[in-house]
Formats: C-alpha cells, sequence, structure tokens
C-alpha cells in the first residue's frame, strides 16, 4: 500500500475512535447529569397529607364527643356542610390548610352514606346539583382540565372508609378525596 | 501489501509519524478524561437535589405534625453525605431574600453558603387553628431537630429534651379556687411504688381499666379536690372534685399537667360520671416515693 493509503486508512480509523469517544462523553455526562438533578417528586405525599390533616387533626373534619374525646377517621356531618352555595367551599377547610399567598393544592370531597348508598349534599337547608364539598374550587376546576398533562399536573384519587356522626349516631361512609396539585 | 491496523505503519511512514499520532491520541485521551473528571467533580458538589429533597422531606413532615390528633414530636435527623449538608442552612420559617420583610411561615428554605446562593425552598401548610412556631433554627451542625405539637403549639427546637407529651390542654377560664382540700393516703405513707412488669403492655392497661370500674371510694369526697391514693391500686391515684363545672374542670386539667410536667406519672384518664363530679385517675410513674409524692401533691393542690 502507498503513503496516501496508509494514511488515509489510518485517518478513517480515527474518525471511528473519535466518533466513539465522543458519544461515550455525551453518555457519561447525560447519565451524571440526569442522576445528580433528578425532580423530587412528591404530589402523592403531599395529597396523603391533605387527607391526614382532614381526618386525624381534631380541626378537621371529624367528630369530637361532648367530653371532649376526639374520634379519629370519622366525618362529622355539622363540620362537613357549608354556607357558601356559589362555590360549595369550606370555610374549615380554609382554616385547616392554609398555604399563603400561593395555593399549592385543590381538592374535591364526595362523602357517601353507603347504608342508603347517596352522596351527602354539603349545603345547609338548599339542595345541591353537585354534591361535593371543595377547597379552592376555582382552582380545582381550572387545575382538573389539565390534569392531562402529567407533567404539570397530578390528580390523585383516595376513597377513606369512614364512619359518618349523624346528629346522634354514627353510619357507615366513605369520603372520596380527590385531589388535583401541581407537580414538583 | 503491509498489515492494517493502528501500529503497523512503521516499515511505511517511520518513527516521526507514529509519535505525531500517539502525542496527539494521548492528548485526545487526556482532554476528555480532564472533562469527565471536571464534570463528575462539579455534579458531586451540585447538592441541590439534596437540597431539594430535605425541603420537600421537612415541609411534609410539617404538615403531617399539624394533623396528629395529640401531642407529638419527632427528631429529624438528615444524612450528612458527602459533607455536603455543611454547606446549606435551614430556615423555619423563610426570612430570605430580605431579612427585613416579615418571615414567610409557609416555607422550608435551605440556602447556602452565603445567603443568596442555590435557594431552595417549599411550602408547607398551616393550621390556622393552631399556634404554629416555627422559628429559624440558626445552627443546625448537629444535622438534628426537633418538631413537636403540644396542645395547640407546635414548635421547633434544637435541644432534644423531650417534650411533656400528657400535657393537655386546659379551658381558659378560670380555674377554681380551692377553699378546702383533702388528700388521703389509704393506708401507707412511706412506701415506693414498685415496678411492674411491662412486658405486656396491653395486658397491664386492661388490668388497670378493671381496676378503675370497680373501685369504690372508701372516702367520701366533700372538698373540692380529693385526692386518694389507695394501696389496692397500687400504683394508682384517684381524684375526685365534687363539683362538674367549667372552673372545676380547669383546676383538674391544671393539676394533670403539673403531675405530669413533674414526671410523677405515666398515664392518666378523666372519667366524667352522669354524677355531678369528675373522677381524675392517674397512674404514678413505678419507682416514686409516695411520700415525695404526697410532699408534691400537697404544693400542687395549695
Amino acid at each position: 500500500m502507498n503513503k496516501k493509503g496508509i494514511i488515509s486508512l489510518y485517518m478513517s480509523n480515527w474518525i471511528i475512535r473519535a466518533i466513539f469517544l465522543a458519544v461515550m462523553t455525551v453518555l457519561v455526562l447525560f447519565l451524571v447529569n440526569y442522576m445528580s438533578s433528578a425532580e423530587v417528586h412528591a404530589e402523592h405525599l403531599r395529597a396523603e397529607a391533605l387527607a391526614a390533616r382532614i381526618l386525624y387533626s381534631p380541626n378537621g373534619l371529624s367528630y369530637t364527643d361532648s367530653n371532649g374525646r376526639f374520634h379519629p377517621k370519622t366525618v362529622d356531618l355539622e363540620k362537613f356542610t357549608t354556607t357558601d352555595v356559589k362555590f360549595q367551599e369550606s370555610p374549615l377547610l380554609k382554616d385547616l390548610i392554609d398555604f399563603g399567598e400561593k395555593q399549592f393544592i385543590t381538592a374535591k370531597l364526595q362523602l357517601k352514606n353507603l347504608e342508603t348508598n347517596n352522596l351527602i349534599c354539603p349545603l345547609k337547608s338548599t339542595a345541591c346539583t353537585d354534591k361535593s364539598l371543595y377547597y379552592n374550587k376555582e382552582l380545582f376546576d381550572q387545575w382538573l382540565l389539565f390534569s392531562f398533562d402529567k407533567n404539570q399536573f397530578t390528580k390523585v384519587d383516595k376513597q377513606v372508609y369512614v364512619l359518618i356522626w349523624d346528629k346522634d349516631k354514627f353510619v357507615k361512609g366513605r369520603l372520596n378525596i380527590q385531589v388535583v396539585t401541581p407537580v414538583g | 501489501m503491509g498489515k492494517r491496523g493502528l501500529f503497523n505503519y512503521r516499515k511505511a511512514q517511520g518513527i516521526e509519524s507514529e509519535m505525531i499520532f500517539i502525542l496527539a491520541q494521548l492528548v485526545i485521551v487526556l482532554l476528555t478524561l480532564s472533562l469527565w473528571w471536571f464534570f463528575i467533580s462539579s455534579s458531586l458538589n451540585k447538592d441541590i437535589f439534596e437540597r431539594r429533597y430535605t425541603t420537600q422531606d421537612m415541609s411534609l413532615l410539617t404538615d403531617i405534625i399539624q394533623s396528629s390528633p395529640n401531642n407529638v414530636y419527632t427528631i429529624y435527623s438528615y444524612d450528612k453525605t458527602h459533607g455536603l449538608s455543611s454547606y446549606y442552612n435551614v430556615e423555619f420559617p423563610a426570612t430570605l431574600p430580605k431579612p427585613s420583610n416579615p418571615p414567610d411561615f409557609n416555607k422550608v428554605l435551605i440556602y447556602g453558603p452565603t445567603a443568596d446562593r442555590k435557594q431552595v425552598w417549599y411550602p408547607y401548610s398551616n393550621d390556622k387553628n393552631l399556634n404554629l412556631r416555627l422559628q429559624t433554627t440558626p445552627d443546625l451542625t448537629a444535622n438534628k431537630i426537633m418538631l413537636y405539637k403540644i396542645g395547640n403549639e407546635v414548635n421547633i427546637k434544637n435541644d432534644f429534651k423531650k417534650p411533656n407529651l400528657l400535657t393537655i390542654k386546659c379551658p381558659t377560664n378560670s380555674p377554681k379556687t380551692l377553699t378546702s382540700k383533702s388528700l388521703t393516703t389509704i393506708p401507707f405513707d412511706n412506701i415506693t411504688i414498685a415496678d411492674k412488669d411491662l412486658s405486656n403492655e396491653g395486658k397491664r392497661l386492661r388490668e388497670i381499666r378493671k381496676k378503675f370500674s370497680s373501685y369504690t371510694y372508701t372516702v367520701n369526697p366533700t372538698s373540692d379536690l380529693t385526692l386518694i391514693i389507695s394501696l389496692s391500686d397500687r400504683n394508682i391515684i384517684k381524684a375526685n372534685i365534687p363539683k362538674n363545672d367549667n372552673a372545676s374542670e380547669r383546676l383538674v386539667c391544671d393539676t394533670i399537667n403539673l403531675l405530669t410536667d413533674k414526671e410523677l406519672v405515666e398515664g392518666f384518664a378523666i372519667i366524667p360520671k352522669k354524677t355531678t363530679s369528675i373522677t381524675l385517675e392517674l397512674e404514678i410513674k413505678p419507682g416514686t416515693n409516695i411520700k415525695i409524692l404526697q410532699e408534691t401533691l400537697n404544693k400542687i393542690i395549695k
């Protein structure tokens, strides 16, 4: 083989090596970057924390008897009702979960009496078409529309079997909590 | 025809060409290795992931602490992996970026090593019914903090002294003024309560409950507050407040808090009966000397 041929062969080997080296470099940089800057996703935990606040906090929806004894994981029908006919938002939940200026979570609560198999209307002395109690209704409606985009919002559906305190007795019930929260 | 390959051209090209190519290769390999080394080492020092994780973890813990049905405390410790946590500061609540502004009570903020470097924050919710008193913890070099909820107070501290979980929330009205009191010990005086077998907690609690239900007073309480220590009940004090009103409730509540603060009792129950009196049952801590207990009780109810 003449001189030109040898140099040409050598250069082609070099090009292959250079490409291989470049690919490996990019791969290593990508892997290290991916591992060290991975996002932490806590949206499901945030939804669990909200449910725990509603059901286990003495200031939440659970029932406290006349002796001051608190019954966690129950729902007091008196606390579940609201007078906000327009938004059906609970003032109790607004005080219970306050994120300050920015809102990071919205929720819809539906309470079902399992003995009558009917959803309970949260409005006091008014019939309601939507038998749901809301936390940040306006945002909930907006965010729910975009909840198909998993990169922006996370929707969590949670069902909890509870005892409902209805005037003077407990009845079996189920609380459906639908939480929509931004990703991150 | 000569052999193909990188180092098989000596005959055709000679030493000079070979050296040039080898040197060029070495330079490229060194450059690549340096690039990798620089990038990996800068990535290891980039603790944004750790900061994000820590803020979210602390925020969620703060959320959960507030959801507790009763008193609770937890010691949160975070790893000092690779010594990174010594680079940053944690603030409850966030006071940055302008320290003169009111603190933001809904954020856990991590920054450092200087105040404007690599700030990461995450929100937590606040139960407005509670007295949330999370304060800035200036020095977290121990990498440990204690979060607690006692009554209506939620707070953070780093002295790790176990708070009194038996503290109960007392009514806000004025306590009853004691006009008469009686302290009866039956029938012993200077006895130390023996340790009981605590291995079977459930069984022990059932026994105590049984004793409560079957107990009949040997002394008819007529004073504002009567405390009865009975040998048959061994480590249980019973107190009876004849009048079941708000002021009496406050008296019972204050008495319990004082007793539990002094770590003389390790459990209590208030049994409201459908009479005009309140019965308070206290389980005395094993190892407590009755004489000391009597003296303390006397001081408390005075």
